[in-house]
């Protein structure tokens, strides 16, 4: 009985229009996947940790599952990209739960292939979403990162390009190349035509030689004539295949060679940095320790105050900071709402997220009475999570 | 009695904030010298007419021309001031000063996006040619963006004693959507650039910007009121410098300018603007009313303020509220300006009752009503959530309380009454929150108390 009376909660249909008679512009509490959150970097918390993912260091970000990785890694992505041409690094998201599955960790080449082709595909759903940067520089540049896309694209370049001529816009490489490329401001079709004919020059092929030369030629390219800083390579993924969450120490193996090159890479301004669950950091700081590798662990720690701050963040940004707490839209009879929810939960975001919304879903049904936000709502959502959180609370790390 | 125009900024009449302009030289000379800790945002914030366009004017043109460079030798330091409201009547626009003109900023203010990167293609093209870098004017803002974002970073390496400040003023009272635009062709690539300060004054809710360098790297200070000397030093350099007051007032003890600057303060709470229309207020009507036997002193010792020139103040205040808005939201002003600590969407129905002297009942005091009053409060930028509550900004309750105390003053001590009884019940019918219920009811009565206690006097 108490089941049912969650799931039709659960399945309550709220639409935007109910989103908007309470003061918000859209679900704040929907996306546990960040990929697919267009708002993510309007409410990044952490901020300590976001500036440690963006600097020019080598470092390993470690959090539990459910902690915010992937979170932390979408949103410095969007972030990079957000202005038109400036000098922000160059995220390259370089995704471990997409290598072939074969049971072994890939080899150093196979490695570099992966982020070579990671790389081009991010390099080009970027510059279609701001050909500005690509447009300004010289023709020797422009033939340069079409011999480079050329070799590194999983699939012919001409056939992108054609894609991006007959839509128009760029958000059709997005779920075809790199998903955290979903970037706003797309540029208008014309400008979208000019570079498409920019980079289509029959006369330059893909560019031949070792994978180790041709992705140092996109290091140099990226960093030097396209201006940006430095290049980050978001190395995340690792605990989404099933035999790496069962073993810590054999999921470390996988990136062991891509360490041995963290210091020429760093040379270079390519920096790893590289999301793992908290499981695995004896094995990988042991690995780094053992052979003298310089870098720097940083921990995503979640404590309730991080989490009140990071369900305010999600409500200020969806009212468009009218309000920053559920308290704006409750009856006299509560405050503190997100102080109240997280006193009951333990400290991960995921798990934040999913029981704040079953309030909102709560109250959403009842809302055409014209009420508000009350206990009644508080005590549900809490009670949903000791019914579900043996059982259902943590979904497997994202894919993404 | 109509108020006169306070005065346009000069570098004489500006009066305190040593500390934000520290703060400022400090981030400076911090930035120049590769502190790598020293954050390069800084935000000043403050409520109406607390002086932050006066702060903004200061910096561009003593301070960053004038102050840094002798604590900077061997340093260029380039200033610009973007001001997103149009100057003032009277301000002359000096070098390397940008000032939104009225038709812009009506048009962005209406939301007028398609009128966004036209406004910024010139901005941007602006920003450009006064840091020596001009390519191509007439290209669109997002090319102009690129080209501007990687030209000032080799400006910045082949000049190595060049320190640029970016100065905006009455940031987070534009319109948002013009911001993310503003943002993301301007703003986030100077953030991300070393030897580049970026100062930014706003009144209301605090814009979230996207670039972590305007975010994180960030020094936020609020502005506060004037005390009472530096109340009654503005009130000196102010009006002296009134051609029909100068002599009345260069007269003035520095006694009497401090009992007047104490008045002052009592019923504008020390904010600038404030200080200075009620202080040239008191002093005209104080002339006009006084026997040519009596001096000024006498005069404004015996003078008491006309609810009139309150009126006129709080008119002033609230004329950032857009036109259309501004009748139908001076009532609900009203109710709330005697909650000072601030209020949620559950004191709004009562308080607008009191005020109307009726039950709040039907369709007009539903939660969805006083959502949508609530909404179009905080689009004037005059209300703001603030520690777990709506505050009105603070400049504007003071005048309205006390326009209200003084005009309709049986109408005030029914809010008063109003808000206690409310909060007494709530105290008594929801446990968790008693605490603070008793307390707010206490202040209301206490309020009444004092005013009942005056009146038998």
């Amino acid at each position: 009985m108490i089941t049912e009376n969650y799931d039709s909660v659960a399945r309550t249909p709220v639409s935007d229009d109910w989103f908007r008679r309470i003061g918000l512009r859209f679900d704040p509490y929907v996306h546990l996947e960040a990929s697919g959150d267009p708002h993510l970097p309007e409410y990044t918390v952490n901020l300590d940790i976001f500036r440690v993912a963006l600097d020019a260091v080598p470092t390993i970000i470690v959090a539990p599952p459910g902690g915010g990785k992937t979170a932390m890694r979408v949103a410095v992505t969007r972030t990079c990209w957000f202005d038109i041409g400036g000098t922000y690094p160059f995220p390259l998201p370089y995704n471990l739960g997409m290598a072939p599955l074969t049971g072994k960790p890939p080899t150093a080449t196979q490695h570099l292939h992966l982020l070579l082709e990671a790389g081009t595909c991010a390099l080009l759903t970027g510059l279609a979403f701001r050909p500005e940067r690509l447009l300004r520089s010289p023709d020797v540049t422009i033939q340069t990162t079409a011999a480079i896309l050329r070799a590194g694209l999983p699939g012919p370049l001409d056939y992108y390009l054609a894609m991006l001529r007959e839509t128009g816009t760029p958000a059709g490489l997005t779920p075809l190349l790199e998903r955290t490329y979903a970037l706003t401001a797309p540029p208008q079709p014309d400008v979208l035509h000019l570079f498409c004919d920019a980079l289509a020059d029959p006369g330059v092929d893909a560019m031949r030689g070792q994978v180790e030369d041709i992705f140092q030629a996109f290091v140099e390219i990226v960093t030097g004539a396209l201006g940006f800083s430095h290049i980050l390579l978001l190395i995340d993924g690792i605990d989404a295949m099933h035999e790496n969450q069962a073993d810590a120490r054999f999921a470390s193996t996988w990136v062991f060679d891509l360490f041995d090159r963290a210091e020429v890479w760093a040379r270079s301004n390519a920096f790893i940095k590289l999301f793992i669950p908290d499981l695995m950091e004896p094995a990988v700081t042991g690995y780094l320790h053992h052979h003298t590798i310089a870098a720097r662990v940083a921990h995503i720690v979640w404590n309730h105050d991080l989490l009140v701050s990071m369900l305010r963040k999600r409500i200020s940004a969806a009212s468009e900071e009218h309000f920053e707490s559920l308290d704006a839209i409750s009856t006299p009879a509560l405050t503190d709402v997100e102080r109240q929810i997280v006193a009951n939960l333990p400290p991960l975001p995921r798990v934040a997220l999913q029981v704040t919304r079953q309030a909102l879903l709560h109250y959403a049904a009842r809302l055409d009475n014209g009420g508000q936000l009350d206990e009644d709502d508080i005590h549900h959502a809490i009670a949903w999570y000791r019914h579900h959180a043996a059982q259902h609370m943590q979904p497997p790390a994202s894919r993404a | 009695m109509a108020l006169t125009d306070p005065p346009a900024y000069r570098s004489d009449l500006f009066v305190n904030r040593e500390n934000e302009i520290k703060a400022v030289t400090n981030a400076l000379q911090n930035i120049a010298r590769g502190d790598s800790e020293q954050m390069r945002t800084i935000v000043f914030r403050g409520e109406r007419g607390l002086g932050k366009s006066w702060l903004a004017l200061h910096l561009h043109r003593f301070v960053l021309r004038e102050a840094a460079p002798r604590l900077l030798p061997g340093y260029h330091i380039v200033s610009l001031l973007i001001n997103l409201t149009p100057p003032p009547e009277g301000l002359t626009v000096d070098k390397q000063e940008w000032h939104i003109t009225h038709d812009d900023a009506h048009r962005i203010a209406g939301e007028d996006e398609t009128h966004y990167e036209a406004l910024l293609q010139k901005l941007v093209a602006w920003v450009a040619e006064q840091l020596g870098i001009v390519r191509a004017p007439y290209a669109p803002v997002r090319d102009l963006s690129a080209w501007l974002a990687q030209d000032v970073k080799h400006k910045l390496e082949s000049e190595p004693h060049l320190v640029i400040c970016l100065i905006l003023d009455s940031v987070f009272e534009t319109n948002w959507n013009f911001l993310d635009q503003l943002e993301r062709y301007l703003l986030a690539a100077f953030a991300a650039l070393p030897r580049v300060l970026i100062v930014m004054t706003g009144r209301g809710r605090p814009y979230l910007w996207k670039s972590p360098y305007l975010r994180t790297e960030r020094e936020e200070q609020s502005l506060t009121p004037f005390s009472t000397e530096q109340v009654a030093e503005q009130i000196r350099r102010s009006l002296s410098n009134a051609p029909d007051l100068s002599p009345a007032v260069a007269g003035l003890s520095d006694e009497a300018l401090t009992r007047l600057a104490r008045r002052v303060i009592d019923l504008g709470g020390g904010y600038p603007l404030t200080n200075e229309l009620l202080a040239s207020a008191f002093v005209r009507q104080a002339l006009d009313r006084m026997p040519e036997v009596e001096n000024l002193e006498q005069a404004l010792d015996r003078e008491t303020i006309d609810a009139s020139v309150l009126e006129n103040v709080a008119n002033r205040l609230l004329e950032v509220v857009p036109g259309d808005q501004r009748h139908s939201l001076d009532e609900i002003f009203n109710a709330l300006c005697v909650l000072k600590d601030g209020f949620r969407e559950n004191e709004m129905p009562y308080l607008l009752a009191a005020l109307r002297n009726t039950q709040p009942e039907g369709s007009a005091y539903t939660i969805a009503a006083m959502r949508e009053l609530r909404d179009r409060l905080i689009e004037t930028n005059l209300v703001r959530w603030q520690d777990k509550r709506y505050v009105l900004d603070e400049a504007v309750r003071t005048v309205l309380e006390q326009y209200l105390k003084l005009q309709r003053h049986n109408v005030w001590r029914r809010l008063h009454e109003h808000a206690a009884d409310l909060y007494a019940t709530w105290a008594q019918k929801y446990p968790g929150s008693r605490g603070y219920y008793d307390q707010r009811a206490a202040y209301h009565r206490g309020v009444l108390e004092k005013d009942a206690g005056h009146s038998d006097e």
